[in-house]
C-alpha cells in the first residue's frame, strides 16, 4: 500500500479545564520539557540521536 | 492522604489498560507528584520522579490550582497522555495512531470510577466511626 510521505512532527497539546485546546509553539521550554518526559516513558532515544528524524 | 487503598489504584490502573489496548503502560500518581502506582511497559527507570516531573509540568500549565488538565505529547516513537483533575494525575503512553479524545475518554472513566470508590471509603468510614 502507497503511503504518503508525511512528515510527522513532534507536537504537545494543552487543554486547560474546558477550553480550547492549543498546540505549544515548537521549541517553547515547556514543550520541551515535555516532549524530553514523554520520550523517557516511551522509550525513544533523544532527538540528537537520531539520525533518521525528518 | 489518599482516601481509597493502594489496591485500588493498581486496580484502576489495569482496568485502564484493559478498556485500550492501545495503552501501553500507565501511571497514577496524586496532585502533588507522588506516585501511586504504575502498570503496563513503562520506559522510564526512575518512575518516583517521572512523576515529580510530570506533575509539575501539569501545575506549570494549569492556569488555577488543581485547575483539570489534559496534554498529549506526540513524537516520533509513541503519544503520552496526562490528565490532572482535583485529586489526582494520570499518564499513559500508547503508539502514535490512537484518538486522543478515546483516550481521554478511558482515562477520565477511570479517573472518575477511583473518585466514586473514595466518596464510598468515606462513607463508610464515618459509618465506621459513629
Amino acid at each position: 500500500m502507497r503511503r504518503r510521505k508525511e512528515v510527522r512532527r513532534p507536537r504537545v497539546r494543552v487543554r486547560v479545564q474546558h477550553g480550547e485546546a492549543r498546540l505549544l509553539d515548537e521549541g517553547s521550554p515547556e514543550a520541551e520539557q515535555l516532549l524530553t518526559l514523554a520520550r523517557e516513558l516511551i522509550g525513544e532515544p533523544p532527538q540528537e540521536e537520531r539520525a533518521d528524524v525528518r | 492522604m489518599c482516601a481509597v487503598p493502594s489496591s485500588a489504584h493498581d486496580l484502576a490502573l489495569r482496568y485502564l489498560l484493559e478498556l485500550s489496548t492501545d495503552i501501553r503502560g500507565a501511571l497514577l500518581l496524586d496532585r502533588d507528584g507522588r506516585l501511586l502506582a504504575s502498570a503496563g511497559h513503562l520506559a522510564a527507570e526512575d518512575l518516583a520522579s517521572m512523576g515529580e516531573r510530570l506533575a509539575a509540568s501539569a501545575r506549570d500549565l494549569a492556569s488555577a490550582e488543581h485547575a483539570a488538565i489534559e496534554i498529549d505529547v506526540h513524537s516520533a516513537g509513541g503519544a503520552m497522555f496526562l490528565l490532572g483533575e482535583a485529586q489526582h494525575v494520570m499518564a499513559c503512553v500508547t503508539n502514535r495512531s490512537v484518538h486522543p479524545g478515546l483516550i481521554f475518554y478511558d482515562m477520565h472513566a477511570v479517573l472518575r470510577d477511583l473518585d466514586r470508590a473514595a466518596a464510598a471509603e468515606a462513607v463508610r468510614e464515618r459509618g465506621v466511626a459513629s
